[in-house]
């Protein structure tokens, strides 16, 4: 079967995270010493030198902030938080063909995820794929088989 | 969802930011460069001030009484806030608009030496001129655009604390920023 995840992915997703955190806090207290020792040294004949160039500072530094934070360390905070949630999951396994579902949807504080219908004559199942790892997913009306963790698919393997 | 949606997505937050930082550190700043009124001498010119921290420079260090700062404003400066610009101890006010202005400003005390031309409202002296376009030498070169046109007289204003004619003075620096102003005397 195809692994989605790999053995350490949550740690390294972790770690990931963490590293984007710690440069976020660097940044801000760096912009923010920065911007105070900016204003000890105004004087009234750079008092508008001093100013651009305090709001700058601020402004870089609270972009870096955001940046780091919004789009590097909650993404992968949450990618690893889905990750050890779905490792306490029960294991089980499907057979069926694919349906992919075009639409993605974020779920709050955690990944993004896709839809994917299996049927198998009659019946459909509903399970979700992260939507990192939805291009290792076969195409659309393939035949496999699935290994689940919940509704989420683990693993997959292509069935002739 | 992938990084650029993202960043697409925190382009309202990142403006948010700017404008509060904007905002939050001109405050501090307005707070940290001012000081007290018994410890500031404010003058409101009616023309453009290029010059006007070179020329607050010049006059601080001329100045006792622990007068810390010397203001120097354009009247636009005032704009958003009336009590500022009422508050000054001097103005700087074109020939033409000092009757506008009148209310703003007190007569010369008594004892105050007639160093240039006067102007008077009633009989009483509420100004005196301080730059005439045909004057020779311009103190005030690259500190105040006066322009070709009007003469230009400095009064003292009604709600100074630093002029000792009036109550509730804490000194007459008021009085002595006014000498050098009208002298030159301040390069």
């Amino acid at each position: 079967m195809t692994e989605l995840y790999s053995p350490d992915e949550a740690q390294r997703l972790a770690s990931r995270a963490s590293l984007c955190r710690a440069a976020a806090w660097i940044a801000g207290v760096l912009g923010l010493i920065l911007c105070v020792w900016l204003c000890t040294g105004v004087r009234p004949t750079n008092t508008v030198r001093r100013l651009i160039a305090v709001i700058s500072v601020s402004t870089l530094t609270g972009w870096g902030v955001i940046l780091l934070t919004c789009i590097g360390y909650r993404p992968l905070n949450g990618a690893a938080r889905h990750i050890r949630r779905i490792e306490t999951e029960e294991v089980s396994e499907y057979s069926g063909t694919m349906e992919k579902s075009e639409l993605l949807f974020q779920i709050p504080g955690s990944i993004t995820v896709q839809k994917v219908v299996l049927r198998e004559g009659e019946s459909s199942r509903t399970l979700h794929v992260d939507a990192r790892k939805r291009r290792l997913l076969p195409d659309s009306g393939t035949r496999v088989r699935v290994r689940c963790r919940g509704s989420f698919i683990t693993a997959f393997e292509v069935e002739p | 969802m992938n990084g650029f949606r993202r960043f697409t997505r925190l382009i309202p937050l990142l403006i948010l930011w700017l404008m509060a930082s904007a905002l939050i550190w001109g405050f501090v700043f307005t707070r940290i460069t001012d000081t007290a009124r018994e410890n500031k001498i404010v003058i409101f010119v009616d023309a453009e001030t290029p010059g006007a921290a070179e020329l607050e420079t010049k006059l601080q260090p001329l100045l006792k009484d622990g007068i810390r700062m010397v203001q120097v404003h354009p009247f636009t400066y005032a704009m958003l806030d009336t009590s500022t610009i009422t508050n000054a101890d001097l103005y700087i006010v074109k020939a033409s608009e000092l009757e506008i202005y009148l209310s703003w400003f007190v007569p010369y005390p008594d004892d105050f030496e007639s160093l240039m031309p006067a102007w008077e409202h009633e009989g009483v002296c509420y100004g005196q001129m301080v730059y005439t376009p045909i004057r020779s030498y311009d103190p005030f070169r690259g500190l105040i655009s006066f322009g070709d046109q009007e003469t230009y007289y400095l009064c003292f204003g009604k709600n100074s604390l630093h002029l000792s004619s009036q109550e509730g003075a804490v000194d007459d620096q008021a009085a002595a920023c006014a000498r050098l102003l009208l002298t030159g005397k301040f390069n």
